[in-house]
């Protein structure tokens, strides 16, 4: 049996001290060695992109037919928007509306992911040196992906909405319901803090309300799949299905202003 | 030769778990093959040898995900310390036993490591945490089955 003695303790602490200190100094050398995994992460990830390609050949081509026959319905749909777009703008000049400025973004590829299945983020490949802020949010074309929680040169983690530790004050579309979405590392989201009355219903569209700073006022989070009442009975929570697919995000655009 | 080898094998595993692991994902979850080799490390190298592979692949697991604190690589290296004193008392030969206490070993680790402030995920309910540490550990613990007969000729092998 293991006997507790002076010198087994003191090796005991001379073998887990030094790890603690090289513990809390993570943060330090995150920067260089990232830094010098960017290489082999871009290559790794251009493989696996090409692997998952020949792999998944047939998926891919069914999804290239359904897409296609989208796109059409879309562009049709984009024409009457279209149509929408121009008699809006002219109504709001009518009206002296202040115009909303576009947003800058920049464009940057996902070269890594958070290796542990705790948490959900993003290596992307553009850094400081690409004037990336942490804080800014980080979006796809098709809704908000998170947000920017670590510079480095050039290099960035953006921590993703499904994440646990990310929450983002929505809105929901139609009754313009508001509440809190927050990530369950699924392929889910989570809508709280939703009043027992509340106006939602599964296929509801929800947008973040712009109330904080950080995530800018309309950018589409998900549809409403489920409602539900919680464990206490007092308030609702809804399921919420992104409109990004997480999993396999490849590009984000951050903004930038 | 065959320990600098081994090290390459641990580089490319937490690139492979940072960038391919996602295809390999199931109910939601990827295997962890930094475990997978911070075991073999464990079972076929020496004392040193383990923990040197189990610091190396703890700091870039770390420094590849968000957490502001190391807590991979002040874990990894005890276990592998674990392992290798039980290997004295226990006969791992049999890869059905490495591998289920390999399973035991992540399940611990995640309850431990969720307990600590900095890296906790107090958000998470507990059934999406069972979820994850229940399938993250048996999946992983198979693949280490799978591959430890091989990842076990490279670390024995005189060729190099």
């Amino acid at each position: 049996m293991f006997r507790l003695t002076r010198k087994s303790l003191l090796s005991v602490l001379g073998f887990i001290i030094p790890l603690f200190i090289l513990s809390a100094l993570v943060p330090v050398i995150r920067r260089p060695v990232l830094a010098v995994l960017r290489l082999p992460l871009y290559v790794f990830n251009a493989a696996g992109r090409e692997v998952r390609g020949i792999v998944f050949y047939h998926r891919n081509y069914v999804d290239r037919d359904r897409l296609a026959r989208r796109i059409d319905f879309l562009g049709n749909r984009l024409a009457a928007m279209n149509e929408l777009s121009v008699e809006n703008t002219r109504l709001a000049d009518l009206l002296s509306l202040k115009k909303e400025l576009p947003y800058k973004v920049i464009a940057a590829r996902v070269i890594g992911r958070d290796p542990s299945n705790w948490s959900s983020s993003v290596i992307i490949d553009k850094g400081s040196s690409h004037k990336v802020r942490a804080g800014a949010a980080s979006v796809s074309f098709l809704g908000l992906a998170g947000r920017v929680t670590d510079v480095r040169g050039d290099t960035s983690t953006v921590t993703l909405i499904n994440d646990p530790n990310i929450s983002v004050s929505a809105r929901v579309q139609r009754s313009r319901q508001e509440g809190l979405v927050c990530g369950s590392l699924g392929g889910a989201l989570l809508m709280k803090l939703l009043p027992k009355d509340c106006d939602i219903a599964a296929g509801d569209t929800v947008v973040t309300s712009g109330l904080t700073q950080i995530y800018p006022k309309g950018l589409l989070i998900g549809t409403v799949s489920t409602v539900a009442r919680d464990f206490s009975g007092l308030s609702m929570y809804a399921v919420i299905k992104p409109s990004v697919d997480l999993a396999s995000l490849e590009e984000v655009l951050v903004i930038a202003e | 030769m065959r320990k600098i080898i081994f090290l390459g094998l641990v580089l490319a595993a937490v690139l492979v778990q940072s960038t391919l692991a996602d295809g390999m994902r199931i109910l939601g979850v990827k295997p962890d093959l930094v475990w997978v080799m911070v075991m073999a490390a464990a079972l076929y190298f020496d004392f040193s040898d383990a923990v040197i592979c189990a610091v190396l692949a703890g700091i870039l697991k770390d420094v590849l995900g968000i957490s502001s604190f190391g807590a991979y690589t002040l874990f990894l290296p005890l276990w592998a310390a674990a392992v290798r004193s039980l290997s004295k008392r226990i006969s791992f030969d049999h890869a059905a036993v490495s591998a289920v206490f390999l399973a035991v070993m992540i399940f611990v680790n995640a309850v431990i490591i969720r307990s600590i402030p900095p890296v906790s995920t107090g958000r998470l309910s507990f059934m999406a945490f069972m979820h994850i540490a229940v399938i993250e550990s048996v999946y992983t613990a198979v693949v280490f089955a799978c591959v430890s007969p091989w990842l076990r000729r490279v670390a024995v092998s005189t060729l190099w």
